[in-house]
């Protein structure tokens, strides 16, 4: 896969390329600002832009950057890195696009194998979020007083929590040791059970329908 | 003098209180330590993450392969250590995006019920970020489950109404500030 980084750190940003590399990835460019990177995708495309959040331009240059690469060359994936999980940045990359699109902590992405399997799915279309931030929001939604998520068995809040990192129905049943099957019911039970619209099968719809009511039922409990 | 104690109790918890907004240097100071925890400390750890990372990819051994993934768990706890306190010196999206969606941020961190009512047009710089540290410094005081209602009025005298209520059914609460701003 080829890939380009634009972080401000320089630390960072040079264990990220080695750590790429020994994943068997190609660096294409690294460089230290959101501008540079775009002037640098415009006339070289990449399969996929990794960008840090915090860095210039501007004080969350990453997600304007982010924009600007969406509009630029859509079928490049995007990965975006943090020091914070914060829903608003979420909600911000979840403007940008609903596919080939992720967010993550940046100590996360820390091995070979976890940083090449964001990358695959970002890659095969799939929306990536950072799975404390995932469970954060199935936490804090199940904690509130007559929530509807309170209502979710064990297993059907598992599969929730999977769902809203983005993962396909073959993903959560190989995490749960359970069939693909049983998935597809637990998700219809949770879609019934939570009164959510949109169809259950179109994975990025899906995975929009249960971040958005996540997030409403997180911030103000008005959510449902 | 027991009816007395009880008055003054009574009042004393329904009567406003007055929150002390911090001062524009204060403000200033707190928003560079922040940027120097993020860009310092935070930024060399989780680059050590990476480098742990990579070591852990060319390593063979099982024994050495579990102590580097152990390293690792200790580098992912120090920084959820760092997160918190950055978020507490100085809100993150309050830096970034601006008072609205930073007190949301700290709401939903804090897991408080938040029903914010700011001025139409948007606040400047010294007045979003002294507001912003105003209100999210009073989140850090309250209990999880609390419901918080924040009214923010004004440009250069900024009024900041902010009334909440613990769980539990206790009597509401209500606190005001006011900030001269630049």
């Amino acid at each position: 896969m080829r890939v380009a980084i634009a972080e401000d750190g320089a630390l960072f940003r040079e264990g990220l390329v080695l750590l790429l590399e020994a994943a068997g990835h190609e660096v294409a460019g690294c460089f230290a600002d959101g501008d540079a990177l775009i002037a640098a995708v415009a006339t070289d495309p990449v399969d996929v832009a990794i960008l840090d959040i915090r860095m210039p331009p501007g004080p969350d240059g990453g997600l304007t950057t982010a924009e600007r690469v969406r509009a630029l060359r859509p079928d490049t994936g995007i990965l975006l890195l943090s020091h914070y999980a914060e829903t608003h940045y979420l909600t911000r990359v979840l403007e940008i696009g609903a596919e080939r699109i992720g967010y993550r902590l940046k100590e996360r992405i820390a091995g070979v194998r976890v940083l090449g399997d964001t990358l695959d799915r970002i890659s095969a279309g799939e929306i990536v979020i950072e799975p404390a931030l995932a469970q954060r929001l199935v936490r804090g939604g199940a904690s509130q007083d007559g929530s509807p998520l309170a209502s979710l068995s064990e297993r059907e809040t598992d599969v929730l929590r999977l769902m809203a990192e983005g993962r396909a129905n073959n993903a959560i049943a190989g995490e749960l040791f359970i069939s693909a099957k049983a998935v597809e019911k637990h998700i219809a039970a949770i879609f019934t059970k939570l009164g959510l619209p949109g169809d259950a099968t179109v994975h990025h719809r899906r995975v929009l329908a249960v971040l958005a009511y996540l997030q409403a039922r997180r911030i103000d409990g008005s959510g449902g | 003098m027991r009816r007395l104690v009880r008055w003054l109790h009574h009042w004393g918890t329904s009567l406003p209180g007055l929150l002390r907004p911090p001062d524009r240097t204060t403000a200033f100071l707190r928003y560079g330590l922040e940027r120097t925890l993020h860009d310092g400390a935070a930024a060399e750890t989780s680059a050590l993450a990476l480098e742990l990372g990579m070591i852990s990819s060319a390593v063979a051994d099982r024994d050495v392969e579990k102590r580097l993934a152990d390293a690792q768990r200790r580098v992912t706890d120090i920084l959820e250590d760092l997160r918190k306190v950055g978020s507490m010196i100085y809100p993150p999206v309050l830096a970034t995006t601006g008072l609205g969606p930073g007190l949301h941020a700290v709401a939903e961190g804090r897991g408080l019920r938040l029903r914010l009512d700011l001025p139409s047009t948007e606040l400047g710089a010294e007045a979003r970020s002294r507001t912003g540290l105003l209100v999210a410094d009073h989140f850090q005081t309250l209990r999880p489950g609390s419901v918080v209602r924040v009214r923010v009025r004004g440009r250069r005298l900024v009024r900041v109404r902010i009334t909440d209520q613990q769980p539990g059914g206790a009597m509401p609460r209500e606190r005001r500030a006011v900030l001269r701003c630049a």
